[in-house]
């Protein structure tokens, strides 16, 4: 895997209202954060979590409230530079698992892609590389899907309860994953039940309107 | 740049050809229609002549257009939607190469099958150059245009109805000039360039600004 | 309680202040009504009394004084709704969309009833209910189920701010697509008719059918207008409970 840092990375978000259908879910949210930092994104159910997520990634788009990226001292587009990983994983079962991967490298990877075989190595999957995805289990589902972050690096990770419906095993190695991301610079938004067994990481809790 | 494109192309491609059944049936489909049209009109070899030609543009229409909900439905289903626009180049180039692998697996299939048609319904022998031709033109203009409604219409239920709606509006000006470059073919007649012409400029028109809504259309359904 | 009002005015402004709108359509809508009543009864009297019947087609001329006016209507209704969704698409203004929407069903009423008087304006004529050489009328059909699919639209998707989205693209590519159906239609007659045919309007229309003809043109408009800002109330006061409903939710 490339050990090349992420450059100089922050996001600050102001004033964020995020409505669906004519429910308004997200009221004036604000936060920073910068590259380095794994954040906990916790709260009740139907808080706003997911919509948060999938704000940032660019598939919803905000009523109002700014959202700034700078890496490097530049401000940048953030939807080109996050990974969003959730609920729907984005697998095809008529391929199989290393050609799941292969087509993501290629539809998204970049200089800091990693092969395919190091990816399936990094999730513990490699015995299943040339097996249909659709034997697969949750699990390895999730854990393939989740693998589509080393062949398509982003700087911005958003994740979406990675580590629900993973044995002890997997939970680990994709904590470390997300580790390893933010120790090159990368930064991490978890939506998470249970808060991630990292040392050193940031909290930001939702609650009905406005955050804590 | 190309390679996010060529390898969209040929995943969907992949998957078409691994589902196998699809591609078959919408092939039968196109066939049976040339079968069982002579039930309803008699088999009067010349009758059946007269109208071939629009009888191969309806079916070419109906056996596309009963494709065209899953264009986008699958990648909706299982999530693939939210990496091709979050992590792909510009969606309306994504959207494009979506329709290049559509037609590739839907139209080109109807190109080929084509003659089989045309020889049921007694197409004269000269004019089946200009047939491929129109078909391969028509199909194109078919697939992109129906992606707008595809797009329009992903995650509705009975969403197909309301696509057909939509769509064969549109696409009268396709069978319009399909089948009128079909029958005057092979006997020199100026409507013949005048109707080829006509159809390229709306084939390629499609692909060019069809990305456009469809990539529009994607956005607002996409969470 | 503040931050609540903030909210309000936000997606206040985004449906371009439709309270204003509420307020300018109720003061103006009685008097539309008046006068779309007062142009009808003008225009019918014209119509029916003042023109004199034509000597070819006798008292059947006097359906061109419905046909001609919807015929016409159906299409700029269509561009109005099309121009709307445009600003909506700009702006964002729901109040926009709204009015679209409003204004499709009045549209294709139009259009249904063009084809409707054409059928019966063409019988003497053509011999038959329906004539395919007709492109004006056969676009008019085209014309017909491009209103339905942008009603199905609204129809069909649950979420009305998906909904709206979606149905101005729908205008925007039916609209875009309307003059190649109508160009391709038109040519299809030239393939398949003898070039003398008979135009249903007649090839010039005498001064004496013009006044009618303006005055039904008129009450037709006025209909339209009358029955469009009537229709986007209803649909803002619908959108507004729904919103207040959804809003009650939240929380429990």
């Amino acid at each position: 895997m490339s050990p090349t840092p992420f450059p100089d990375l922050s996001l600050s978000v102001d004033g964020l209202c995020v409505t669906r259908g004519t429910r308004t879910v997200l009221r004036d949210l604000g936060f920073a954060f910068i590259g380095g930092q794994a954040v906990s994104l916790t709260g009740p159910n139907g808080v706003g979590k997911s919509t948060l997520l999938l704000t940032l990634a660019g598939l919803l788009s905000a009523e109002d409230g700014a959202i700034t990226l700078q890496i490097g001292g530049q401000p940048v587009e953030l939807a080109e530079q996050c990974f969003l990983y959730g609920h729907r994983l984005g697998l095809k079962p008529l391929l199989t698992v290393g050609e799941n991967l292969q087509f993501w490298r290629d539809f998204a990877g970049n200089g800091r892609s990693a092969t395919v075989e190091q990816a399936l190595d990094a999730v513990a999957l490699t015995v299943l590389q040339d097996h249909s995805a659709s034997i697969l289990s949750q699990g390895q589902q999730k854990r393939l899907s989740f693998a589509r972050a080393l062949v398509a690096p982003r700087p911005i990770w958003l994740l979406d309860e990675p580590l629900a419906s993973l044995d002890g095993d997997s939970q680990e190695r994709i904590t470390h994953l997300i580790d390893d991301h933010r120790g090159r610079g990368g930064l991490a938004l978890v939506a998470t039940h249970q808060p991630l067994p990292l040392a050193g990481g940031v909290d930001l809790i939702l609650k009905r309107g406005g955050h804590s | 740049m190309a390679r996010p494109l060529t390898s969209l192309i040929k995943r969907d491609v992949r998957l078409a050809v691994r589902q196998g059944g699809s591609v078959v049936q919408s092939v039968l489909f196109f066939l049976m229609i040339g079968m069982i049209v002579p039930f309803g009109v008699g088999a009067d070899a010349d009758k059946l002549a007269d109208i071939a030609p629009g009888i191969i543009m309806v079916a070419a229409l109906l056996a596309l257009l009963l494709t065209l909900d899953r264009l986008f439905q699958a990648d909706f289903e299982d999530g693939s939607i939210d990496g091709l626009i979050t992590l792909g180049p510009l969606l309306e180039l994504t959207v494009l190469a979506k329709g290049v692998a559509h037609w590739l697996g839907t139209g080109l299939p109807l190109v080929l099958a084509a003659p089989v048609m045309a020889l049921l319904l007694n197409l004269p022998l000269d004019a089946y150059p200009v047939m491929v031709l129109t078909i391969i033109l028509a199909t194109i203009g078919l697939s992109f245009i129906g992606m707008i409604g595809a797009a329009l219409t992903v995650g509705i239920r009975r969403g197909g109805l309301l696509l057909s709606l939509l769509v064969i509006p549109l696409y009268v000006p396709i069978i319009i000039f399909g089948s009128a470059a079909i029958a005057v073919a092979g006997t020199g007649s100026p409507d013949l360039p005048a109707s080829l012409g006509l159809l390229a400029l709306i084939a390629l028109g499609s692909l060019v600004l069809s990305p456009f809504a469809a990539a529009a259309a994607l956005r607002l359904n996409a969470a | 309680m503040q931050l609540d009002e903030r909210i309000d005015r936000l997606t206040m402004q985004r449906y371009a202040n439709p309270k204003a709108f509420i307020a300018i359509a109720d003061r103006v809508i009685p008097w539309l009504k008046v006068l779309t009543g007062l142009a009808f009864v003008g225009g019918l009297y014209l119509a029916l009394f003042q023109a004199p019947a034509d000597y070819q087609q006798s008292e059947t001329v006097r359906i061109m004084f419905v046909h001609v006016p919807t015929a016409t209507m159906s299409m700029m209704v269509f561009a109005i709704m099309t121009t709307s969704s445009i600003v909506a698409l700009i702006w964002g203004h729901r109040v926009a969309d709204l009015f679209a929407r409003a204004s499709a069903p009045i549209g294709a009423a139009f259009t249904f009833i063009a084809l409707f008087s054409g059928s019966f304006w063409g019988r003497p004529m053509w011999g038959t209910w329906w004539e395919w050489g007709d492109a004006r009328l056969v676009s008019e059909l085209i014309l017909l189920f491009i209103y339905f699919g942008y009603m199905g639209i609204w129809q069909t998707i649950d979420d009305p701010i998906k909904a709206a989205k979606a149905a101005r693209i729908t205008a925007i590519v039916g609209a875009v697509n309307l003059p190649i159906i109508k160009f391709s239609v038109d040519w299809w007659n030239t393939l398949h008719q003898p070039a003398s045919l008979v135009r249903m309007d007649g090839p010039a229309i005498h001064e004496s059918l013009l006044w009618p003809l303006f005055a039904m043109w008129a009450a037709f408009g006025l209909f339209y207008v009358t029955m469009a800002l009537i229709g986007t109330k209803i649909e803002i006061l619908r959108f507004q409970s729904r919103a207040r409903a959804m809003r009650q939710t939240e929380g429990v």
